[in-house]
């Protein structure tokens, strides 16, 4: 494993890191102990980086998380968890938000405890533009400004955020003084917009987390979730471009993975996983350089999907 | 333009190379800009419109424009836009490629299923090699091989930094303008293979495209001519590698319509 600077928050983050939200069976449902081996897993293969947020599976997979680096010393990892987003355990979509100095202070305290350290390496305001974006004002103001003054005391290490669509983003890299920043599904084979915006980044050297490798299960053997708001036809490309590779004699997950995380200029891709035998495989996959002509052909078999931005919260909030 | 630049002082028109084509045996050809401005892709595009031997066109954009991908909606409705050049050697900053505007322009390319052509002096090599390992999805050229100094026989460290280039899969190259980078009008077939030689090494048959750099071409020699020099030297290589990379390559490259036999590039 091979380990980069994440911008101006000053960590060497390894360029595989781990996003938990599958430990709160957002994708499908997880024993805790086979959670708990995955995480172990990762540590194992190198991975220094894990996120969470209490919004997956309503608690949950903090929890989780929490118990599996039970032990584990706390300099041997970097944490980041999320404010601002909160969902009950049956559903995730049934969403509610709250980005004020208030909530966001016992929303650390709660995750604190639910994780077992008081300090967090970063924390990002989550999702913001939800809800037809009547919290970004609120989140990019008092909610950024809190996360600066937790900066000062201490208690955090850097401040981020996580949001999806493009324009919202020029606007946070451009305007907002963030040190990280969480994309999800702007990197990956079906897509690469994150270029347009690393350039952006880079010039206020902020640290870049390119979340998504797979894109929410479509790049998967298996296909997305039920929740995800791809259409019969789209799903349909993905399906043929996942079936072309199977014909090859290789996953399109490989491909995915090795794509999205060895970008020169990204410092780390996240991926989440609830196996331990899908973690050490994805590592091993990002070790070995991509096949340039397979992925030539794959993508030229998306190209009719390339670069769509997905409806994420209107399938998803209820 | 000094007095030397005398036979490019007047227009060239499509009408100008139709004869030349047939005769060199070529059926088609890429035009690719000259000036930086938009008027000139517009009247590239339509040109190639009333021209069916002009199959794409490479034209200019303002990729460092907030105002580009307006830019790219505009020309990708036409068919025959396949890619986009800028004068980076005329450039004073020999980064300017990975300057973030320009690196954010870039990166709109593929989308609208554009490729790059890479115009360039041999100090630029290692800095395209950083901006295509960024775009590994991206479709790029470099012409007339880098521009490589013939005339005084130097190799060293353009040799290097084009093999280098090279190992990015993602990387073509075309055989052209290599006659007006040694003595106008003064030069041998024979100064050429050496370099070609190297070109062929690092790039393989794959990767390789004949171009003409017609009109510029004019200044040590004519289409013909130039032409002949890379369709010679290929003379005892297969028949399937010469059709390669003296049209099918190119039609590859620019992802041009089947039917389209053999086009050359005059980039």
């Amino acid at each position: 494993m091979k380990y980069n600077h994440l911008g101006r928050t000053g960590l060497m983050v390894s360029r595989l890191s781990y996003g938990a939200s599958a430990l709160g069976g957002v994708f499908r449902s997880v024993s805790e102990s086979d959670a708990i081996r995955a995480v172990h897993a990762a540590l194992d293969c190198g991975i220094n980086y894990f996120d969470v947020a209490p919004a997956y599976g309503g608690t949950r997979a903090e929890t989780v998380l929490g118990k599996a680096l039970k032990g584990i010393p706390r300099d041997k990892y970097f944490l980041s968890t999320k404010v601002g987003k909160y969902t009950s355990p049956d559903g995730y979509g049934a969403d509610t938000f709250d980005f004020s100095e208030q909530r966001i202070r016992t929303s650390l305290a709660e995750s604190a405890a639910r994780l077992g350290t008081d300090y967090f390496d970063i924390i990002h305001l989550h999702d913001l533009e939800y809800q037809k974006g009547r919290h970004v004002e609120p989140a990019l103001g008092e909610g950024l400004a809190t996360l600066q003054t937790l900066k000062q005391e201490g208690r955090i290490g850097a401040a981020g955020c996580g949001v999806y669509p493009l324009d919202l983003w020029q606007r946070i890299l451009r305007d907002c003084e963030f040190d990280a920043v969480l994309t999800h599904n702007h990197y990956l084979l079906n897509e690469t917009r994150l270029l347009e915006l690393l350039p952006l980044a880079q010039e206020k050297n902020i640290g870049v987390i390119n979340a998504s490798p797979f894109g929410m299960g479509m790049l998967t053997e298996r296909g997305p979730a039920d929740w995800h708001p791809a259409s019969p036809e789209i799903r349909q490309v993905f399906r043929n471009a996942a079936e072309f590779c199977r014909r090859q004699g290789t996953d399109i997950s490989k491909l995915a993975l090795q794509f999205a995380s060895q970008h020169p200029e990204i410092p780390t891709t996240m991926f989440s996983s609830a196996s331990a035998e899908s973690i050490r495989r994805n590592v091993q996959w990002h070790e070995e350089p991509f096949d340039p002509a397979l992925l030539a052909q794959v993508q030229q078999l998306l190209q009719p999907v390339f670069n769509l931005q997905w409806k994420f919260e209107s399938n998803n909030t209820k | 333009m000094d007095d030397r630049m005398t036979v490019l002082k007047r227009d060239y028109l499509p009408g100008d190379l139709a004869p030349l084509l047939p005769a060199a045996k070529f059926d088609g050809t890429i035009a690719v800009q000259a000036r930086q401005n938009l008027e000139e892709t517009r009247w590239l595009l339509e040109l190639a419109g009333q021209h069916d031997f002009i199959k794409g066109v490479v034209g200019w954009v303002d990729l460092r424009s907030p105002e580009l991908r307006s830019q790219l909606e505009r020309f990708a409705q036409n068919p025959k836009f396949v890619g986009v050049r800028h004068v980076v050697h005329d450039e004073p900053d020999d980064e300017y490629m990975l300057r973030p505007d320009f690196r954010g322009g870039i990166a709109q390319l593929r989308e609208f299923g554009l490729t790059y052509d890479l115009l360039l002096f041999p100090k630029h090599l290692p800095v395209a090699a950083k901006l295509v390992a960024e775009f590994p999805a991206q479709k790029f050229v470099l012409d007339h091989l880098g521009k490589p100094r013939i005339g005084e026989k130097i190799f060293s460290p353009w040799q290097e930094d084009l093999v280098a280039l090279a190992k990015f899969s993602n990387v073509h190259c075309k055989l052209s303008g290599m006659v007006t980078e040694t003595g106008w009008n003064r030069w041998q077939a024979d100064d050429f293979s050496r370099y070609l030689d190297i070109a062929l090494a690092a790039f393989g048959h794959d990767r390789l495209m004949i171009g003409s750099d017609w009109p510029v071409c004019n200044l040590s020699g004519d289409y013909a001519a130039v032409m002949k020099i890379v369709a010679d030297y290929l003379s005892d290589q297969p028949t399937t590698v010469q059709e390669k990379i003296l049209g099918a390559n190119c039609a590859h490259f620019y992802n041009l319509k089947p039917g389209v036999a053999t086009p050359a590039t005059n980039a």
